[in-house]
C-alpha cells in the first residue's frame, strides 16, 4: 500500500466521522425539539383542562379528598388551605351592617301585680289506731 | 377559573408526564439496541438514546424544581429531595424520588464508563428498568393524571411497547440459559456496545 491510498483512506475514514457526528448532532437537536414540543403540548393541554374547569383535582368531576391522603406539614404551618382544594382561599370580606340606633322610648310597664297563693289546705292525718292488748290468756 | 396561581403546578405535572415519556421511549430504544439484530445504524441509535435520556432528566429536575414554586404544596427542598419525607403522598412521592435518583445516577455513569468498567457499567445498567418502573408506580400512585383518557393514550403508546420490550427480555432470561438467544431477538444482548 503506498502512501497516497493510506492518505486518502484516512481522509475518508474523517469525512465518514464527520458526517456521522453531524447526523448524531441533528438528531439530539431533534430529539431535544421533540421533547420541549411534547412538555409543551402536555402543559396545554393541562392548562385548558384546568382553565376550562375539568381538572382532575380541581374540577367538579374529582372524586371528594381525592387529594386527602394526608396535610402538608409544611402548609399547615403556614395556614394554607386544605388539600381537600386547590383553590386559593377567597376570603370574602364580611357585610357589615350599619347599626342602627333606634330611639330609647320608655315604654310604662304596668305595675306586676303579685300573685296571691292560697295555701293548700293541709288534712291532719288519721291518728294511728291503738294496739290491741295481747294477754296471756288469749 | 383562575389559573394563575397554578402555573407551577401545571409545569410540574406537564415535564412529569414528558418525563415519563422520554424515559419510556429511551428504555424501549435501549432495548432495542441490546437487541443483535444487525442494524447499521446502531450509532444513530445510540444518538437518540443519549439524547432521550438527558432530556428526560431534565424533565425530571424541571418536574420536582417546579414545585418548590407552588405556594399551594410548598414541598420544601427536603419535600422534593429526600425520599418519604414530603407530607404529600409520602410513600408514592418517596418512590419518584428514588426512581428520579436511580435513573440520573445510571444515566450520568455513562460518561464514567471508563473509571467504573464497561461490563460493571453493563450490569448496573440493567439497572435502569427497574428504576423506570418505579417510575411508573410513582405516576400511577401519585400522578394526578393517572386517570385521564389522554394521557393513558399518550403514555400508553410509548410505556406498552417498552414494557413488552423488557418482558421479553427478562422472559429470555428466566427461560432460559440453554435456549438459543435468537428466539427473542431483541432480547439477546443486556446492553449497547460500548462506543
Amino acid at each position: 500500500m503506498d502512501s497516497y491510498e493510506k492518505i486518502e483512506r484516512k481522509r475518508n475514514a474523517r469525512r465518514r466521522r464527520r458526517a456521522q457526528q453531524l447526523r448524531a448532532g441533528a438528531l439530539r437537536s431533534r430529539v431535544v425539539a421533540i421533547s420541549l414540543a411534547c412538555f409543551a403540548l402536555l402543559w396545554g393541554i393541562v392548562f385548558v383542562q384546568m382553565a376550562t374547569g375539568n381538572d382532575p383535582v380541581l374540577g367538579p368531576a374529582a372524586p371528594h379528598g381525592s387529594r386527602t391522603a394526608s396535610r402538608p406539614r409544611s402548609s399547615a404551618a403556614s395556614g394554607s388551605p386544605p388539600l381537600e382544594s386547590r383553590q386559593p382561599e377567597v376570603v370574602e370580606p364580611e357585610p357589615v351592617e350599619p347599626e342602627v340606633v333606634e330611639p330609647e322610648v320608655e315604654v310604662e310597664e304596668p305595675p306586676v301585680e303579685e300573685e296571691f297563693v292560697e295555701p293548700e289546705a293541709v288534712e291532719p292525718e288519721p291518728e294511728p289506731e291503738p294496739a290491741p292488748v295481747v294477754t296471756s290468756s288469749s | 377559573m383562575n389559573v394563575a396561581p397554578h402555573l407551577f403546578w401545571i409545569t410540574s405535572r406537564a415535564a412529569g408526564g414528558a418525563a415519563l415519556l422520554l424515559a419510556s421511549a429511551s428504555v424501549g430504544l435501549g432495548l432495542m439496541m441490546g437487541s443483535k439484530r444487525k442494524t447499521e445504524n446502531k450509532r444513530d441509535f445510540r444518538a437518540v438514546h443519549e439524547a432521550l435520556s438527558l432530556t428526560a432528566l431534565a424533565m425530571v429536575a424541571l418536574h420536582g424544581l417546579s414545585l418548590l414554586g407552588d405556594a399551594w404544596l410548598n414541598p420544601g427542598l427536603g419535600g422534593i429531595a429526600i425520599p418519604f419525607v414530603g407530607a404529600y403522598r409520602p410513600l408514592w412521592t418517596g418512590l419518584g424520588i428514588v426512581a428520579g435518583y436511580g435513573l440520573a445516577g445510571l444515566g450520568i455513569s455513562y460518561y464514567f464508563r471508563n473509571r467504573i468498567g464497561a461490563a460493571r457499567w453493563r450490569r448496573a445498567h440493567r439497572l435502569t428498568a427497574v428504576f423506570w418502573l418505579l417510575a411508573i408506580v410513582h405516576t400511577i400512585g401519585a400522578g394526578s393524571d393517572a386517570a385521564q383518557v389522554w394521557f393513558l393514550l399518550i403514555s400508553g403508546a410509548l410505556v406498552v411497547p417498552a414494557a413488552l420490550l423488557l418482558a421479553l427480555r427478562w422472559l429470555a432470561r428466566i427461560g432460559g440459559a440453554g435456549e438459543s438467544p435468537q428466539r427473542f431477538p431483541m432480547a439477546a444482548s443486556s446492553a449497547p456496545p460500548a462506543r
